[in-house]
C-alpha cells in the first residue's frame, strides 16, 4: 500500500469537514403550477407513495419535491385542476404557458401514457442523465435502442426498492428476459434466486461500454471483481479463459456443474484432440454395458466425476514451474 | 497488501466514515433543532423454524442458511429532517447474515457500511483420510503410506486401502465469503460529486479439489481457501448539461494466505522415480504432491468517461478510456517435492538423465513470476437524430489485453511429481486486441414502431494463438412496436460471420521457441478450437406482451440460436439452442391474483474427435493423414429443460388483514450424449467398439413449494405461518455417489481414486416456520 492512498483519504476528510453546505432553496412560485398539496387532495395514495421515496425529499435540492413537487415530472397542473381532472391535451412542456394553452397538460408517465417513449424518457433524463455515471450512457444503449421507457422498469409510486416497477430486480428484468427466469432455477447458478446477488451485480441496464450491458470494461474484468484469484496473470495461461470466461461458462445458470456451457469431458474435448487420452472416446463399450456396469464404474478416471479436472485441476492457469499442462 | 497496511486502511476508513456520520448528524441537529422533531422507527422480526432432513445434502443450503431454531431481523431508523441513520440486521447469527448501517443526509452525502456473509456449501459429512484439513499441508499416517507402498498388485492395494476407510475423518466442505463494504457518495457540491467505495472480502473454508499422482492415482483432497481481496474505487464526477465527466481509479489486491498445498501420497511413503513412473503410484513416484495455489495478484485501473450533450441534430458524443495494469510476482515453487528427482536420476527419456536437483528451487531459471499485463480500453459513441424519424448510432471500441510478461525457457518439467520430462518449453504470454466499429440506424416507421438496422465489424488480433487475425461481420435487424397500448411486439434477427486463418502450429512454435520437436505436435491438425474457429451464427428473438384488460397480462418469447462451425472438420461442429417461454399474470378479483409461467429450453451440439496416439493408430501425421479414420468419433449432446411455476396471492380478510401466498416451481433437465464411431479392429481403430450412449447427463428434478399465511393483528404486529418444501434429485452417468475408493475394474480401467463423498446429492427438505413482525 502506497502512502498516496492515505494522502488522498486525508485530503478527502479535510475537504469534507471544511466545506460549507448549501441550504436547500425554496422553489420559486410559477404560473400554471398548483403545488403538491393540490395534487394530494385527489391523488392521496400517489402522493403518499411518492413522498416516501428519495424523490419526495424536499431538503435535497436535486429532487422533484425541491422544485415543483408532483408537477416537476407530471407538468403544471392548473389546467388539469380547472378541468377537474383528466389528461389535458398538449405536449406537457413544464416551461410552457399555463391555463388555456395547448401546451398545458398533465403528463401520465406510466404504462397508460399517451406520450411517446422518447417524451416520457426525456422527463426522467432531464435530471438523471447527468446525475450519475450509471445513466450517462443511456443514449445508444441496447434498451434505449429497443424503445424501452424508463417506466417499463421503474415506477416512482411503486414503493419498491430503487423505484422498480416490481418488488425485485430479478422480477423486473425477467419480465422480458424470460429465459433468464428459467436459467436461475438450474442446478448450477449464481446466488441470485437466494437473493444474494442481483442482476445489477453484473449488469448496468442503463448502458455500458461492454456488450450484454456488462458493468465493466470486459466480461472477465467483471468476473474478476468477485473471483480475483482467477485474474492472474499466470505463468501458464489457459488462453481461452484469458480471452473470455464466457468461452466455457454461462453465467445465468447451467445444468452442468460450475456453470459450464457443456458437460465435461466433452467440453474440453471440443478443443483438445491431442495424442493420447485427450481425444479418447469416453463411452461404454457393449461388453461393459452387458455387464451392467455404470459409466463411472467402467470408465477410467479421466472420464468419471470431475473427469479432465481430476488431474488438470489448475484449469484457470498455473504458476507452478511444472504446470504447463495445468495439473500442478 | 500487508497486514499492517490493511489494518491502516481499515482503521483510516472507519475513522473517516465516523467523522462524516458525526458531522452530518451534528449539522442536521443544529439546523433543525427547533423545527423538526426526530422520528425513530423500529421494525423487528423473529422467525422460528423446524427443518426436516436438513443434512441430506449441502445443496439445499448451498448459498443460504436455514437452521432449525430461531433467528431475527431488526431495522432501526432515526430521522431528523434530511438526516437519516438506519441500522439493519438480517438473519442475525445465521451463516448468511447481513448487517448494514446507512447514514445519509439528503443532498449532502450517503454512507453505507455493510457486512455480508454468504456461504457456498459443497458437501456435508465429507470424508478424508488426511489430517490437517483446512491447512496447506495434508498429512497421512506413515503406517498407511508404508502399507500401501508394499502392495503387491492393484488388487492387493484395493484390499489394503479399504481397511483404512472406516477411520476417515468427517467434515463439511464449505466456503464463506465475509465482505465488509464501505460506500460513500458525496453530492453536497452538485454538480460535482465524489464517490469512494472500499470492499474487503475474506473467503475461508475448504472446497473439493483434485490432487493426482498420474493416470491411476487420483486423490480427492480438500483445497484450503484463505483469500483476502481488497478493492478500492474512487471517483469524481461532474454532471450538468451539456457535459458529464467521470474520472475514477480502481485498485484490487488479491492475497492468498495459503499459496501452496502439499498432500501426502496415500500410495507411497518414500520418494522414488523411474522412467516408467507413469504407472500405479505404489510402484514408483513421490511421497507427496505439491500444487501452487492461486498466486497473489494486483490490478490498477484509471478510467475516464465523458458525455457531451445538446450537440446539433440532437447529437451526443460520449467517450470512455481506461488504462489498467495487472501484475503478479509470486515466488515460484520448485519443480517438485520429490527428492529422488535429483541430478543424474533417470528421466522419462532414456539417456537423458535429470540435469539438476529438481526439488531444489535454485534449479529454476527464475525465482519470481514477475508477470505483467496492460489493459487499454477506449470507446467513442455518437448518437444523433439527423432526421425527425431517424436515430443514428456510431460506435468505435478498442480493447487491448497486452501481455508484457517475459517468456521463460524451462528445460523440462516434472510430471505430477513423479518423473522428469526433458522437453524444453516456454510459457506463452498470450494477448489479444479487439477493434470494433458499429453503426445502427433506427427508423420510426410508424407510430410507436421502430425498425433498427445495424452492422458491426470486429477485428481481433491475437498473440501466440492459432488465429492471429480474425474478422467478425455482424448484421442485425430489429423491430419494436407498441401499436396498441396493450400490445407490444419485439423481434430481432442477427447474423454474424467470423473468419480467420487458422494455424494450429502457432502456440507450439511459441512454446518451443522454434525447436524441432514441434514438427509433429500432439494436436490433431484438423481440429479447430471453437472460440477461434470460423463460425456462422444466426439468432432470432421474438417477444410479445399483451395486456387485453387491466387484470390480465400475457407475454411470450421465442429465442433461437445456431452456431455453425462450417470450416471445422474436427472440434465443435455446431451448437443450437431453442427457448420458448410464456408468462401470465391475472388479477382474478381485487383480492386474488394469479401467476404462471412455463419455459422450454433445448440445447444441442455436435462434435467430432479422433482418438489417436503418436506413431500409432489414427496418427494424422504418419499413418492416417486424411480426414477419414476408423478412430474418429462424434458425440451429439442434448439437453432439454422444462421450467414451470405458478401461484396465487389472496387477501382473505380485508383490508389485507389476512393474506395467503402460495407458489410452486418445477424444473427438470434431461441430458444425453449419443456417440457414433465406425468399428474396426485394434490394428486400425483406436476405439474398436460400437459405443453405448449416456442417457443420464446432469439430469435434475427440482420442486419448490412455498406457502404462507399472514395475519396482521394490528398495524404494527403481524404473524406469518409458512411452509417450504423442496425436493432435488440428481442423476448422472459419470458420477459416483459417496465416499469411496474406486478400484481398478475388471476391464482394466485405471480408476484408482480415493473420493471424499462430495458429489452432488439429492434432498427432500420440509421447513415449517412462524414469523412475528412488530413495527413501532
Amino acid at each position: 500500500m502506497k502512502p498516496k492512498i492515505f494522502i488522498l483519504i486525508g485530503c478527502l476528510v479535510g475537504f469534507l469537514l471544511t466545506a460549507s453546505v448549501p441550504a436547500a432553496q425554496e422553489a420559486p412560485p410559477a404560473k400554471g403550477y398548483v403545488g403538491t398539496q393540490a395534487c394530494r387532495e385527489c391523488h392521496a395514495p400517489y402522493y403518499q407513495s411518492y413522498i416516501q421515496t428519495t424523490h419526495g425529499v424536499k431538503e435535497d435540492k436535486r429532487t422533484p419535491e425541491a422544485k415543483f413537487g408532483c408537477e416537476t415530472c407530471h407538468g403544471p397542473g392548473a389546467a388539469h385542476v380547472k378541468e377537474q381532472g383528466g389528461e389535458v391535451p398538449g405536449n406537457g412542456d413544464s416551461s410552457a404557458a399555463p391555463t388555456g394553452s395547448a401546451n398545458v397538460s398533465i403528463r401520465v408517465l406510466g404504462p397508460k401514457s399517451k406520450l411517446s417513449v422518447e417524451e416520457r424518457n426525456a422527463v426522467c433524463l432531464s435530471c438523471h442523465e447527468t446525475m450519475t455515471t450509471k445513466v450517462a450512457l443511456w443514449h445508444g444503449s441496447p434498451h434505449e435502442s429497443r424503445n424501452l421507457a424508463c417506466t417499463n422498469c421503474h415506477s416512482v409510486h411503486s414503493g419498491y426498492p430503487k423505484n422498480l416497477a416490481k418488488p425485485t430486480e430479478v422480477e423486473t428484468c425477467t419480465t422480458c428476459h424470460q429465459q433468464v427466469k428459467a436459467e436461475i432455477l438450474k442446478n448450477s447458478h449464481h446466488p441470485v434466486r437466494e437473493g444474494r446477488m442481483e442482476c445489477t451485480s453484473c449488469h448496468n441496464p442503463h448502458g455500458t461500454v461492454t456488450d450484454k450491458l456488462i458493468a465493466a470494461n470486459s466480461i472477465n474484468e467483471k468476473c474478476y471483481e468477485c473471483h480475483a484469484e482467477k485474474r492472474g496473470p499466470f505463468l501458464w495461461e489457459h488462453p481461452p479463459a484469458t480471452e473470455s470466461c464466457g468461452t466455457c461458462h454461462t453465467p445465468h445458470g447451467s445444468s452442468h456443474t460450475k456453470l459450464l456451457v457443456s458437460k465435461t469431458p466433452f467440453l474440453c474435448q471440443s478443443c483438445h484432440s491431442n495424442s493420447g487420452h485427450p481425444g479418447r472416446l469416453y463411452a461404454l463399450n457393449p461388453q461393459q454395458a452387458a455387464q451392467g456396469l455404470s459409466a463411472y464404474q467402467a470408465l477410467n478416471n479421466r472420464a468419471f466425476y470431475r473427469n479432465c479436472l481430476n488431474c488438470h485441476s489448475q484449469i484457470h492457469g498455473s504458476n507452478h514451474p511444472s504446470g504447463k499442462i495445468l495439473a500442478r | 497488501m500487508s497486514e499492517r497496511a490493511r489494518i491502516l486502511v481499515m482503521g483510516g476508513t472507519i475513522l473517516l466514515l465516523s467523522s462524516i456520520v458525526s458531522y452530518g448528524w451534528a449539522q442536521e441537529k443544529e439546523k433543525f433543532q427547533e423545527e423538526v422533531k426526530p422520528t425513530v422507527t423500529v421494525q423487528t422480526e423473529v422467525t422460528a423454524a423446524a427443518v426436516s432432513h436438513l443434512r441430506d445434502s449441502a445443496k439445499f443450503t448451498e448459498y443460504r442458511a436455514f437452521p432449525p431454531g430461531s433467528w431475527g431481523d431488526v431495522m432501526v431508523r432515526y430521522r431528523r429532517g434530511a438526516y437519516i441513520l438506519e441500522a439493519l440486521a438480517k438473519n442475525i447469527a445465521r451463516d448468511d447474515q447481513l448487517l448494514q448501517l446507512t447514514s445519509q443526509r439528503f443532498g449532502w452525502f450517503k454512507l453505507d457500511l455493510t457486512y455480508d456473509k454468504i456461504p457456498h456449501r459443497f458437501a456435508f459429512d465429507a470424508q478424508s483420510l488426511f489430517s490437517g484439513i483446512g491447512t496447506g499441508n495434508l498429512q497421512l499416517s506413515p503406517r498407511l503410506q508404508s502399507d500401501l507402498q508394499s502392495s503387491r498388485s492393484p488388487t492387493d492395494l484395493v484390499s489394503r486401502i479399504l481397511g483404512y476407510l472406516p477411520g476417515a475423518a468427517t467434515f463439511d466442505e464449505a466456503l464463506f465469503r465475509k465482505t465488509f463494504r464501505a460506500d460513500l457518495k458525496v453530492v453536497a457540491w452538485d454538480p460535482f460529486r465524489l464517490t469512494a467505495e472500499t470492499r474487503f472480502e475474506k473467503r475461508e473454508g475448504t472446497r473439493p479439489f483434485s490432487g493426482n499422482f498420474g493416470f491411476g492415482n487420483v486423490v480427492e483432497i480438500p483445497e484450503p481457501i484463505d483469500y483476502d481481496t481488497t478493492q478500492v474505487r474512487l471517483a469524481a464526477e461532474y454532471g450538468r448539461k451539456p457535459l458529464f465527466v467521470n474520472v475514477s481509479y480502481y485498485f484490487s489486491d488479491f492475497a492468498n494466505n495459503i499459496d501452496t498445498l502439499t498432500w501426502a501420497n496415500p500410495y507411497r511413503a518414500t520418494d522414488s522415480t523411474t522412467a516408467t513412473a507413469y504407472r500405479q503410484s505404489y510402484l514408483a513416484g513421490p511421497a507427496s504432491g505439491l500444487i501452487d495455489l492461486y498466486p497473489n495478484n494486483r490490478a490498477h485501473y484509471f478510467s475516464f468517461s465523458g458525455v457531451l450533450m445538446d450537440l446539433p441534430l440532437e447529437s451526443r458524443l460520449s467517450a470512455t478510456a481506461s488504462f489498467g495494469r495487472l501484475t503478479q510476482n509470486d515466488p515460484l515453487v520448485p519443480y517438485t517435492t520429490n527428492r529422488a528427482i535429483r541430478k543424474g536420476a533417470p528421466s522419462r527419456v532414456p539417456g537423458e538423465p535429470v540435469p539438476f536437483d529438481a526439488w531444489d528451487k535454485a534449479s529454476l531459471p527464475i525465482q519470481q513470476a514477475d508477470l505483467k499485463v496492460d489493459v487499454t480500453q477506449l470507446q467513442l459513441l455518437l448518437t444523433s437524430k439527423p432526421l425527425r424519424f431517424t436515430r443514428l448510432k456510431l460506435k468505435y471500441n478498442f480493447y487491448h489485453w497486452d501481455n508484457k510478461s517475459e517468456q521463460i525457457h524451462f528445460p523440462g518439467r516434472v510430471w505430477v511429481d513423479a518423473v522428469w520430462e526433458p522437453e524444453p518449453a516456454a510459457n506463452i504470454p498470450t494477448g489479444f486486441k479487439k477493434n470494433s466499429f458499429s453503426v445502427d440506424l433506427g427508423l420510426d416507421v410508424w407510430k410507436s414502431t421502430t425498425l433498427t438496422l445495424g452492422y458491426r465489424f470486429i477485428r481481433t488480433d491475437r498473440v501466440f494463438r492459432e488465429v492471429a487475425e480474425q474478422d467478425d461481420n455482424i448484421f442485425k435487424v430489429a423491430l419494436d412496436t407498441t401499436p396498441l397500448s396493450w400490445l407490444t411486439l419485439r423481434a430481432a434477427y442477427e447474423r454474424s460471420r467470423r473468419r480467420g486463418e487458422y494455424d494450429f502450429m502457432i502456440p507450439f512454435i511459441a512454446s518451443h521457441l522454434g525447436e524441432e520437436e514441434v514438427r509433429n505436435p500432439p494436436q490433431l491438425p484438423f481440429l479447430r478450437k471453437y472460440d477461434q474457429a470460423n463460425r456462422d451464427r444466426d439468432s432470432v428473438l421474438w417477444m410479445v406482451s399483451v395486456a387485453p384488460t387491466d387484470k390480465l397480462t400475457l407475454s411470450g418469447s421465442v429465442v433461437y440460436g445456431k452456431d455453425n462451425f462450417r470450416d471445422s472438420p474436427f472440434g465443435l461442429l455446431n451448437d443450437r439452442r431453442t427457448v420458448y417461454s410464456v408468462d401470465a399474470d391475472y388479477a382474478l378479483t381485487e383480492q386474488v391474483s394469479l401467476f404462471a409461467f412455463y419455459s422450454f429450453e433445448g440445447y444441442k451440439n455436435s462434435q467430432k474427435v479422433r482418438q489417436w496416439a503418436r506413431n500409432g493408430v489414427g496418427d494424422p501425421y504418419v499413418r492416417e493423414t486424411g480426414l477419414d479414420s476408423l478412430s474418429n468419433w462424434t458425440s451429439d449432446e442434448k439437453d432439454k429443460l422444462h421450467s414451470l411455476g405458478g401461484g396465487l396471492q389472496a387477501v382473505l380478510l380485508k383490508p389485507r388483514k389476512l393474506t395467503a401466498d402460495v407458489s410452486y416451481t418445477y424444473s427438470k433437465s434431461d441430458g444425453a450424449v449419443a456417440f457414433v464411431s465406425p468399428v474396426g479392429t485394434s490394428a486400425n481403430d483406436a476405439n474398436p467398439f460400437e459405443p453405448v450412449s449416456f442417457d443420464q447427463v446432469d439430469d435434475v428434478r427440482f420442486h419448490v413449494l412455498n406457502a404462507s399465511l399472514r395475519y396482521s393483528v394490528t398495524r404494527g404486529l403481524t404473524y406469518t405461518l409458512g411452509a417450504l418444501w423442496e425436493k432435488f434429485r440428481y442423476d448422472d452417468d459419470l458420477s459416483t455417489v459417496g465416499f469411496a475408493y474406486i478400484p481398478v475394474t475388471a476391464a482394466g480401467a485405471f480408476n484408482e481414486a480415493t473420493l471424499m463423498g462430495t458429489q452432488l446429492k439429492g434432498y427432500n427438505v420440509t421447513v415449517f416456520y412462524m414469523k412475528v413482525s412488530y413495527t413501532f
